[in-house]
């Protein structure tokens, strides 16, 4: 009898609770974007000639998720860059997606593309896109996450110290010698339909450049191969890839060349793939709505410091930090993403470089302030942010996260 | 002739890079009692326990002359009196830069411009007192650790933060402390005495609670007795460190329980282990002194239209209070002075968090690096992201005009300050190499 007001109360939770419990719903589509023989390639300074062909196809893998009215597209694209505004607000006018962020993995056998911007091939690429965005959003399921942690060695810091202080580049370590520091851990998003894999988003960080200069086909590089293995270990299910802090990580066997070069490229997106099959197979649900917030901000340029460069970033969070995302549009060296692991205090965190979201330039190079002091390719040399960048924009997304977390209030507290 | 000439100029600039001197002086700031007292809710002075001071040392390397005001206030001057006093002395020193102890036992200058009046000559005449009276110096530094502080923040189980502000019984804390006892010697070149001794270490100089009503440095007035004690001829300086979370363990001790007896054991305490250290340092010349300040900027840290609205009643602060709370477009000095490539002091306007000074020192590419709170201005405390997202007493109060990150972006801009000037930052970008 005395129970009776205590369960009534109880029912009444579990009735409020279950419209705000976060459901989501997902889609997926995949679209071939390879631009026709003859178009300019980027990568490499050192490569003669326009592309003679296609080894295998580039490709824009989409994923939107939807919880709670958020939608969310996230199109990873085999490519070196690519900066559009108008997919984003294309994306959002005609199908009410609110957030758009384009990961690229960053290839180095992939079309010239922002230089090469008045090609026809660049608002094809930017329509392809689109496209896909409809057809993934229109095939929207309900839908469970998952969150699971692997660990491979396929990339090596290229960048030694010297006793002096300085760096010096190693672009190839085929004998596999220890380097610092690099970040081993494959981290996965699986997303799940009818309790199969819909989805598998795979991030790591290392140089699709196993690929060298005198590859003259279109290729997706490893990240390719990786995504082939992984669907052929899970069938149904669609593989993304997602460039991680990989400005100063290269492949063992960077710039391999032709015909051997394929090979090892399908070597190590095996690899790869076996690792994510592994994080995949220990993923653990996870819940909680999504919660994003895209902005713009402006840093200076290091060798110019009156100019400014506006970068646009993306913070993206599921649950009460179950899954945290910051995409970021240019190459962070991968100690930001140790950092931003650690300080995130998610239960999984990407950091995604090479992703252009909502407006800006591209950052290119993004070092952290001990490199930038060393010296060496992309740390005192085609770079052009302000020192100090990545240490603010990883602190700037954790902060964001904390906000999302509902840490961090608007007004002080009472003391 | 010309072989002869060109010998002459050469023995000039040896001379030139060897001339590093180093002065000392110190005043009473003589503030009136009757006075505000700064620190804890509004007080007034009353008497005098031990004077409040201005410490001055300068240093030169025959080209530029930097002198470090240390002053027994809980917080630097207002800018205007620190640009009054740089521009009397400007013929004399190239840069000021003012630390304050953060002694809640001194006056409150911002409330008080009769006072400022009296004081702001007595520091120009200290800062021209150790300028005219420079003497041929080496310098050292060494390290000890002592235990006198705990950290004020405490986790319960639940993550929720409790603020504990004494700790008599010596507990564990579950954050961070840092026992670090850093120490700076300059030794006068002709004879190897000492001529100053600087303590780096980071705690509030709160022993003295708000029922003591008499001026006072606190602690770290008895340090620098026991310094001075110990090495006749020396003149003692206390620099904060990062003491934003740090408390002494005797916080706030009652007059009737002898506050003065603990106050005096815990200087003690601090100058035993700095005059050990500094005992076993070994000086050299130092050829170049560089300073630079790059101002950081912030906004406030909170919805500003919203707590304008409920400052006063909400929080009960006092109207200066409000004020430095609801202050916008905050600009941030960060100053940072480079002895050669082997000594590095870093100063910030506030009161940092003690796991940055931590950081700074683990980072920092100087191997004596020291980071000072305090220093060329006050915007309050700067906690770390983390602690600014668990909350309590400096992290997420009214005492947090400033951004969540401003303590992270300024350690990171001094990071870049001291690379830059041991020319190890280039603003040119370099050739790339060939290979």
């Amino acid at each position: 009898m005395y129970n009776k007001p205590a369960m009534l109360l109880r029912n009444f939770v579990v009735l409020l609770a279950l419209p705000v419990a976060a459901q989501y719903r997902a889609g997926v589509s995949r679209i071939d974007i390879t631009p026709k023989p003859g178009h300019a390639m980027g990568g490499y300074s050192a490569r003669s000639g326009n592309a003679t062909g296609t080894h295998d196809p580039l490709q824009a893998t989409v994923l939107v998720l939807e919880s709670n009215g958020e939608r969310f597209a996230w199109i990873t694209a085999d490519l070196r860059s690519f900066l559009s505004t108008r997919v984003g607000q294309e994306v959002k006018r005609r199908f009410g997606i609110g957030h758009t962020v384009i990961s690229v993995s960053h290839t180095h056998s992939g079309p010239l593309t922002w230089e090469a911007r008045e090609s026809p091939w660049y608002a094809i690429a930017e329509d392809k896109m689109i496209a896909a965005v409809e057809q993934a959003s229109l095939n929207l399921r309900p839908a469970t996450l998952a969150t699971g942690h692997a660990n491979v060695y396929i990339g090596f810091n290229r960048r030694k110290i010297s006793e002096d202080g300085t760096a010096t580049m190693q672009w190839r370590n085929e004998t596999k010698r220890p380097s610092h520091p690099v970040d081993s851990e494959v981290t996965v998003l699986v997303v799940q339909s009818e309790g199969k894999p819909k989805a598998v988003l795979v991030n790591y960080a290392c140089h699709p450049s196993i690929l060298g200069p005198d590859n003259l086909a279109f290729s997706a590089d490893y990240p390719g191969a990786m995504r082939q293995a992984l669907e052929q270990a899970l069938p149904g299910a669609l593989a993304l890839f997602v460039q991680g802090g990989a400005g100063d990580i290269n492949p063992y066997r960077d710039k391999e060349p032709v015909p051997a070069g394929f090979d090892a490229a399908r070597n190590t997106g095996a690899e790869l793939a076996k690792a994510a099959a592994t994080a995949v197979q220990r993923a653990k649900p996870i819940a909680g709505p999504l919660k994003i917030t895209s902005e713009i901000t402006e840093v200076a340029n290091r060798w110019k410091p009156t100019g400014t460069i506006s970068i646009g970033i993306t913070t993206a969070m599921i649950g009460d930090g179950a899954f945290c995302l910051l995409a970021l549009p240019g190459e962070p060296f991968v100690e930001h993403q140790l950092t931003f692991r650690e300080k995130s205090e998610c239960g999984t965190s990407m950091l995604a470089g090479y992703s252009y979201s909502v407006g800006g330039t591209w950052a290119g190079y993004i070092p952290t302030i001990k490199a930038a002091v060393e010296g060496g390719y992309g740390a005192n040399y085609n770079t052009t942010v302000a020192v100090g960048t990545g240490e603010m924009l990883i602190d700037h997304g954790v902060i964001r996260l904390l906000q999302m977390r509902g840490l961090l209030k608007e007004l002080p507290d009472a003391q | 002739m010309r072989n002869r000439t060109l010998a002459l100029s050469l023995l000039t600039l040896t001379a030139v890079a060897q001339s590093f001197t180093a002065g000392v002086a110190k005043i009473d700031l003589a503030p009136p009692t009757g006075i505000q007292m700064a620190g804890y809710s509004t007080r007034y002075s009353e008497g005098v326990h031990d004077p409040i001071e201005a410490r001055v040392l300068t240093l030169s390397d025959g080209r530029r002359r930097i002198a470090l005001v240390t002053l027994d206030l809980c917080f630097p001057f207002e800018p205007p009196a620190m640009d009054e006093i740089r521009a009397a002395v400007q013929t004399q020193v190239d840069e000021v830069i003012f630390h304050a102890s953060h002694t809640h036992s001194g006056p409150t200058y911002m409330a008080a411009p009769e006072a400022l009046k009296i004081a702001i000559p007595r520091v120009i005449t200290a800062i021209r007192d150790a300028a005219t009276h420079m003497t041929p110096a080496r310098i050292g530094t060494g390290w000890g650790q002592t235990y006198i502080g705990f950290n004020r923040r405490y986790a319960r189980p639940d993550g929720a933060m409790h603020m504990f502000w004494r700790n008599e019984s010596k507990s564990t804390s579950t954050h961070p402390v840092d026992p670090t006892v850093g120490v700076i010697r300059v030794d006068r070149a002709t004879d190897g005495t000492p001529l100053a001794v600087l303590v780096h270490y980071a705690c509030h100089p709160v022993i003295f609670g708000p029922d003591n009503l008499d001026y006072s440095a606190d602690y770290p007035y008895e340090m620098r007795l026991g310094v001075e004690e110990a090495l006749p001829g020396s003149m003692a300086f206390f620099l904060q460190g990062a003491p934003g979370d740090i408390n002494p363990y005797f916080d706030k001790t009652p007059m009737i329980e002898d506050a003065e007896a603990v106050m005096r054991a815990t200087g003690r305490q601090l100058a035993t282990e700095a005059v050990r250290v500094a005992r076993v340092i070994q000086t050299h010349p130092i050829t170049a002194i560089h300073t630079k300040t790059v101002v950081v900027t912030s906004r406030n840290r909170w919805n500003i239209e919203k707590l304008k609205a409920v400052a006063e009643e909400r929080y009960h602060l006092d109207p200066l209070r409000t004020a430095r709370l609801l202050r916008d477009d905050m600009k941030l000095p960060v100053t940072t002075l480079l002895l050669d490539d082997s000594i590095a002091l870093v100063g910030m306007p506030g009161e940092p968090f003690v796991e940055f000074q931590m950081q700074f020192r683990a980072k920092s590419p100087v191997a004596a690096s020291f980071l000072l709170g305090y220093t060329n201005g006050y915007f309050a405390y700067f906690p770390t992201i983390a602690a600014a997202a668990r909350g309590g007493y400096g992290a997420s109060t009214t005492v947090n005009p400033t951004e969540v990150g401003i303590g992270e972006r300024m350690l990171n801009t001094a990071l870049i300050s001291i690379y830059e000037l041991l020319g190890k930052l280039k603003p040119e970008m370099p050739p790339p190499p060939k290979n």
